[in-house]
């Protein structure tokens, strides 16, 4: 399923005088969308305006032709948001909250194994409020994936998780789910799982569309501390360095321990570009 | 939908031993309140400033959701008006234990006549306090819920008093506010002569204004935000 944002002119503020949104628009119409964008820049209220939590200040926001705000009933039953950092206080255990949600999707069985899947039945005799922040996170993952028929919709969802959740997580929701929204302040995430992304900063839209294909340009890994000239260097992020360079040139320096590795260049060439 | 909601919020309310202990040590204490004290004043202060307002309070905090948690469940239970209506039932239904042995005790212990009082401050009380989640959870609903449970209560006795000691008791719009801050004291207060309000009417009032603020706050809830940050 495709997934149609329409956003014109949209400002928020939480407080009156510091603007969370300021004029943002775009139209971007895509499966798998991220949103990506430093600490700060918006992608919580964003996404928190377009599931209808929140009404925005100024402007036209539709989500699959839906106003948000008026029709967030509706959008409870296409979407399935998580959004980080809430504490549950649920005395219950997490094997009951897994049966009950099973009962509330109607298909206990299949979320039965979502829950083996992304590792829940491993603390499933915790109480819910006993948890550690990444479990909990993963609590609220799984409402949110726990129905096929909706849409995940998941604010930085690999914040608090471990590597080899974050691997379970990222497998089932490519594997379960044909499109979803997610954000993320670290590019890789998007890049890895989404096909569409929309970039974020100090409340504004600085890019949106289908990430172009960069050639001979690369993100070089490099190890810490170490001072290496590349050709052509276009943005440093200190362990990370974006150059045009030749394919040929960074698989030498690789194979003598020079660098670590390196990528195709992709949202991190993008934010170089947009700061100039 | 709903019948999962009010048996998950029921679950929270029951299911720590903390509950069942202070609500043995309430009732314990309205017992020997009217056991071993000779008169109505004990038993009514025991109830208006101390049993009632506590265990409202104590089976309240359970749905003083802050908004965060509150998305979680809305998107478990994805409906705007049963998560409300859920948590409006599951509250009226947490009262049950507690009213019906306070009742049993009144009523054993000829004190009947505040059997009416008793239910309109449960039910305003509750009814005002669900109402008052709407503007978010944390700590403004622990403040919120504090004036209304411990403190207008008070306030209302000492102005009752107060103005029948001067000689001029309250009656009028007063009378009727002051009555409905604290229902048990104030029917009390009404039999003793230093409130002049029919307490009928006021019990009325309050019933209607508490039938108001529950059939008020799904519709609220429907309409307001949620903040996720």
């Amino acid at each position: 399923m495709e997934i149609e944002l329409e956003v014109k002119d949209l400002s928020f503020s939480y407080d009156s005088i510091n603007m969370a949104l300021r004029d943002v628009s775009f139209n971007i119409n895509a499966s798998r969308i991220g949103i990506v964008g430093q600490n700060g820049s918006g992608k919580t209220t964003l996404l928190a305006i377009l599931m209808g939590f929140l009404k925005p200040d100024k402007g036209k926001v539709r989500i699959n032709g839906l106003v948000p705000f008026r029709k967030r009933g509706k959008l409870l039953g296409v979407f399935a948001p998580a959004f980080e950092k809430g504490r549950l206080p649920y005395g219950m255990k997490v094997g009951e909250l897994i049966h009950l949600i099973g009962n509330l999707v109607g298909n206990s069985e299949d979320v039965r194994e979502l829950a083996d899947e992304l590792g829940l039945t491993d603390f499933k005799d915790k109480k819910v409020y006993e948890l550690s922040s990444g479990q909990e996170q993963l609590l609220w993952i799984f409402n949110a994936l726990a129905d096929r028929n909706r849409t995940p919709v998941l604010d930085e969802p690999f914040v608090h998780l471990d590597i080899h959740t974050y691997r379970r997580v990222a497998r089932v929701l490519k594997g379960r789910f044909d499109s979803y929204i997610l954000t993320s302040h670290i590019p890789e995430d998007v890049e890895l799982l989404t096909n569409s992304i929309i970039v974020l900063e100090n409340g504004d839209v600085r890019w949106y569309g289908s990430l172009p294909e960069f050639k001979s340009t690369y993100e070089v890994f490099i190890p810490v501390g170490a001072n290496i000239e590349l050709p052509e260097t276009i943005a440093d992020f200190g362990n990370i360095i974006v150059c045009k360079c030749s394919h040929e040139l960074l698989e030498s320096l690789m194979r003598k321990g020079i660098i670590l590795g390196y990528k195709r260049a992709g949202v991190r060439l993008l934010y170089a570009q947009i700061r100039g | 939908m709903l019948r999962y909601a009010v048996k998950m919020y029921l679950r929270e309310v029951f299911m720590g031993p903390m509950y069942w202990v202070v609500l043995g040590v309430l009732l314990g204490t309205e017992y020997f309140a009217v056991s071993q004290y000779k008169g109505g004043l004990t038993l009514v202060e025991l109830l208006q400033f101390i049993t009632i307002p506590v265990y409202i309070f104590l089976v309240s905090t359970v749905f003083f959701t802050e908004d965060k948690v509150l998305i979680f469940e809305l998107v478990m239970f994805r409906d705007w008006f049963k998560v409300p209506l859920g948590k409006l039932l599951s509250l009226l239904l947490s009262l049950v234990p507690f009213t019906v042995v306070t009742l049993l005790i009144a009523e054993h212990y000829h004190a009947g006549t505040f059997i009416v009082p008793i239910l309109t401050a449960i039910l305003f009380y509750s009814t005002a306090i669900i109402f008052s989640t709407v503007v978010g959870g944390g700590s403004r609903l622990y403040v919120l819920s504090m004036g209304l449970l411990f403190m207008l209560p008070l306030s209302s006795l000492v102005l009752i008093q107060n103005q029948a000691s001067l000689g001029n008791p309250l009656q009028g719009f007063m009378g009727y506010t002051t009555y409905l801050l604290a229902p048990v004291y104030g029917s009390y207060a009404v039999s003793s002569g230093i409130l002049l309000v029919d307490s009928n009417m006021a019990n009325w009032i309050a019933f209607v204004l508490s039938v108001l603020l529950g059939v008020a706050y799904p519709f609220v809830f429907k309409r307001r935000e949620v903040h996720p940050g």
